[in-house]
């Protein structure tokens, strides 16, 4: 494989490309504001084309805190040549912790380009000057337009793993075997023995757990999420304003949360929205979800998975999909009959300057991260 | 800068975009390989710059839509020796 050019030569061959000055080219990178939304949607419209569906100024401004900076957890930067806006980089800021160290960071979201300056690698050089500035930086999720560079500008992690729990075995049997009448018993044996299983697993819940919806998050979440942090994991930080804002205030997806009461404490939570899958199913979509890091955490998950179980019968799914990256939550999902099944888009990759936080990188410590750590809301 | 074979040219892009060489032809396509995508566009950039001190503008760069173009770009700058 070739190798990547460094920063300062990605630097000097796309400031020339662009006919700038190195230090213009530095200097044109710049946070988004509420002024740039009309050339940022049109960016976006030249870049997605017929396929731009959602891309809206309101959704742009809520993702990327445009006109209300710090309220969220994005960032949009921008290439500026003049007034002239040539390429986007959305972020979010991420505080990573492990062993109780937190090292400050942003997420990558996604690049654009205006198309006449495709080719000469400024969506490269946008990614490498934010590493450049940034002690820690992760790609979660790629397309094939981004895949070179997640994996070759920074380090790639193992994937997260993307799961799903079928109501209907049917469509999928369909698909892998094309036998109709053989795949119509299976299905119907499979489907038949899974309800089964899930009554079965359901019925032994913890009748203490007490699954209730949540209309907000409140400073009371703090007490979770410490601890929720077990064993030598690497997590993602999330506190109320985030949560607030990542599942509340989203103006494109509405999401429904349920917490779960242990007594009067808050033992869990997880976030959903259905969705249409792309042969035209209802889908429901575990987007979030947090338990403590205790043996405790796992008969609270089993509950607000079976109280989703209900909620995605009640809504007519076929199937309910979560994309993981937790061991310890991901032994509930399979125990609780969810299959994981391969997924190209769930990358993971980072690339980090703290030395301590890249040595446990490199020794392998596993990932604490969930959908809501993406920018999946179509 | 020492000028090079159209079969070496073929290596360096087949190194360049990680392709297997057998793959590559004056004819084939820029979108039949999978590597030159933005970040093979930059190797490329990169390899052209450093070792015939070609300078890729954004416009010479995008119009590039097939291996023979780059060996065109080549020829033209007295780096291809046949």
């Amino acid at each position: 494989m070739a190798r990547v050019p460094s920063y300062p030569k990605t630097t000097a061959l796309v400031s020339r490309a662009l006919g700038l000055k190195p230090e213009a080219l530095a200097a044109g990178f710049v946070a988004a504001t509420r002024a740039d939304l009309a050339q940022l949607v049109e960016l976006r419209r030249q870049v997605i084309g017929a396929a731009l569906t959602w891309d809206d100024p309101s959704y742009l401004a809520w993702r990327y805190d445009l006109g209300s900076p710090g309220r969220g957890g994005g960032e949009c930067w921008v290439v500026k040549r003049g007034d002239d806006l040539l390429a986007m980089l959305g972020s979010e800021r991420i505080r990573v912790l492990h062993q109780g160290r937190a090292v400050d960071g942003l997420s990558v979201m996604d690049i654009a380009v205006r198309p006449e300056f495709d080719g000469v690698g400024l969506g490269v050089w946008m990614a490498m000057h934010l590493c450049e500035c940034t002690d820690c930086v992760l790609a979660i999720g790629s397309n094939e337009n981004s895949r070179a560079l997640v994996t070759r500008v920074f380090e790639r992690l193992p994937d997260r793993r993307s799961y799903a729990h079928l109501f209907e075995f049917g469509p999928t049997f369909q698909r892998r075997w094309k036998v109709g009448v053989l795949a119509q018993a299976a299905a119907a044996l499979a489907g038949a023995g899974m309800a089964l299983w899930r009554a079965g697993t359901c019925l032994t819940r913890a009748r203490s757990v007490r699954i209730e919806p949540l209309a907000r998050f409140d400073a009371g979440i703090d007490a979770l999420v410490n601890a929720s942090r077990g064993g030598p994991e690497i997590s993602v930080d999330r506190d109320e304003r985030f949560q607030n804002w990542r599942l509340f205030e989203n103006p494109r997806t509405a999401y429904t949360v349920w917490a779960a009461r242990d007594g009067a404490e808050l033992a869990g939570w997880i976030a959903v929205r259905p969705k249409a899958s792309e042969d035209g199913k209802q889908v429901l979509v575990i987007e979030d979800m947090l338990v403590r890091a205790n043996a405790r955490g796992a008969a609270v998950l089993t509950a607000l998975l079976c109280h989703t179980f209900q909620h995605a019968k009640a809504l007519g799914c076929e199937r309910i999909t979560v994309i993981a990256c937790h061991p310890r939550n991901e032994k509930v999902l399979r125990r609780l009959g969810f299959f994981a099944h391969r997924a190209d888009a769930e990358t993971l990759s980072v690339r980090c300057r703290d030395a301590a936080l890249t040595e446990a990188i490199a020794a392998g410590v596993p990932w604490h991260l969930t959908g809501a750590n993406t920018d999946r809301d179509d | 800068m020492k000028p090079i074979s159209t079969s070496q040219a073929l290596h360096l892009l087949a190194e360049t975009f990680d392709e297997p060489v057998d793959r590559l032809a004056p004819a084939t396509a820029r979108d039949a390989i999978a590597g030159w995508d933005s970040m093979g566009a930059l190797s490329l950039m990169a390899e052209l710059d450093e070792r015939f001190n070609i300078e890729l503008t954004a416009e010479a760069s995008r119009a590039m839509a097939r291996v023979a173009d780059v060996i065109e770009l080549l020829r033209r700058h007295g780096a291809l020796a046949d």
